[in-house]
């Protein structure tokens, strides 16, 4: 049951919002949100922290673990990496204590039975990088489950 | 009975089995569609036991032979690239190793193509009657100038088996799986003289570790992990390309 896509000898990791979900297309079907990448715009915005609390406490959480590690190529460019010392996950500060993203995804349950489906470095994009996600998903981290 | 014998009667036990199934020469992968060509061939019993024995006792293969010829592959590798997709979903690669020279790449690539090419056919049969050593945790590796992807030799009585394509992932769900013994038939296996990309096995942060595999506390290249006559290890991590 491997999983991803290849291009190019590289896994495939950007997606755009609200596209559909195809990442592991057997734990589907699901809209995409927050799948970035630096060589892809990205809508940026201010969110509450509210939002901001609630989504990591999903991300720590986190389902799908995958046994390798996505780097953030917003803080380093890929083409930048070129030292395994440079394989350091990305950490996230929270008030719980802090934990590594760059393995996993989140699932957000939505109005009209929608499935948003998010990789858990979507605290990072949001915290660090200004990264807005759509209204709908910030609705549905926001709506007490 | 040497050595030296058995390996000539396995040699010639694989050429008429390429010859019945009508496979010899026509290149170095073998897929599992070309399997169901030759599923009836009654040598796939006596390859599949020469395979096993082969992987536990290190029977000296021609690969090998030929690898002493080569100059050390350690490193990065600026004379080959590692193609993941160029070689079929079961694939022995030994072919990859750069030669010093065209006289001897076509030797080595004669002699590979002819004697342990077909092993590889029926090669994943054995793969979980002979679960070995499970190399557990975050996989990948880091591609050079150019794409270049460095590789390393799988030591003599040694096969390294996979659960996905180079550059792909596998969910911590099938890592499990291979920790427990209940893991699908590997999609790639490496055999003893076969130059393998050198991944690197990270801790295993985040992840649920099930048995008891071999595990890391920094990253660790799988040329320090593999040694001699370890069997069929596997690698329950993933092969992303960084």
């Amino acid at each position: 049951m491997p999983v991803g896509r290849v291009q190019e000898g590289v896994l495939v990791t950007h997606f755009e919002d609200g596209s559909p979900y195809e990442y592991q297309p057997q734990e589907g079907p699901a809209t995409n949100v927050g799948w970035l990448d630096a060589a892809h715009e990205y809508s940026k915005g201010p969110v509450s922290p509210e939002f901001v609390r609630l989504l990591s406490e999903l991300c720590r959480a986190g389902v799908l673990h995958m046994r390798g590690w996505h780097m953030c190529n917003l803080c380093v460019p890929d083409e930048e990496r070129r030292s395994y010392s440079d394989l350091v996950p990305t950490l996230v500060k929270a008030e719980g204590g802090d934990y590594s993203v760059g393995h996993a995804e989140i699932r957000v349950p939505g109005l009209g039975g929608v499935m948003y489906a998010a990789p858990d470095m979507v605290i990072h994009y949001v915290v660090v990088h200004g990264y807005r996600p759509p209204d709908g998903f910030i609705e549905a981290v926001l709506r007490p489950s | 009975m040497t050595s030296s014998r058995i390996h000539f009667l396995l040699t010639r036990l694989l050429r008429v089995h390429g010859a019945v199934s009508g496979l010899e020469g026509r290149g170095r992968s073998w897929s599992f569609g070309r399997l169901d060509t030759v599923r009836a061939s009654a040598c796939h019993w006596v390859l599949a036991v020469a395979v096993t024995m082969w992987c536990i006792l290190g029977f000296p293969s021609p690969a090998i032979a030929s690898a002493d010829l080569m100059p050390p592959t350690h490193g990065y590798d600026t004379s080959a690239v590692y193609d993941g997709a160029a070689h079929s979903a079961l694939s022995h690669t030994s072919e990859a190793a750069p030669v010093a020279s065209d006289k001897v790449a076509e030797s080595v690539q004669a002699t590979v193509s002819t004697a342990t090419g077909p092993l590889f056919v029926l090669f994943p049969l054995s793969v979980a009657a002979d679960s070995g050593t499970v190399f557990s945790g975050h996989g990948g590796i880091m591609s050079g100038e150019g794409g270049v992807i460095e590789t390393t030799t799988v030591p003599k009585g040694t096969c390294i088996a996979f659960y996905c394509a180079h550059g792909e992932g596998i969910p911590d769900s099938l890592g499990n799986a291979i920790e427990t013994g209940n893991a699908p038939a590997a999609t790639e296996v490496f055999g003893p003289g076969s130059q393998v990309p050198n991944y690197r096995l990270l801790p295993p942060d985040g992840l649920n570790i099930a048995g008891n595999p071999v595990t890391v506390g920094e990253v660790t290249p799988l040329s320090e992990l593999l040694k001699e006559g370890m069997g069929t290890c596997q690698w329950a991590a993933c092969r992303k390309v960084y």
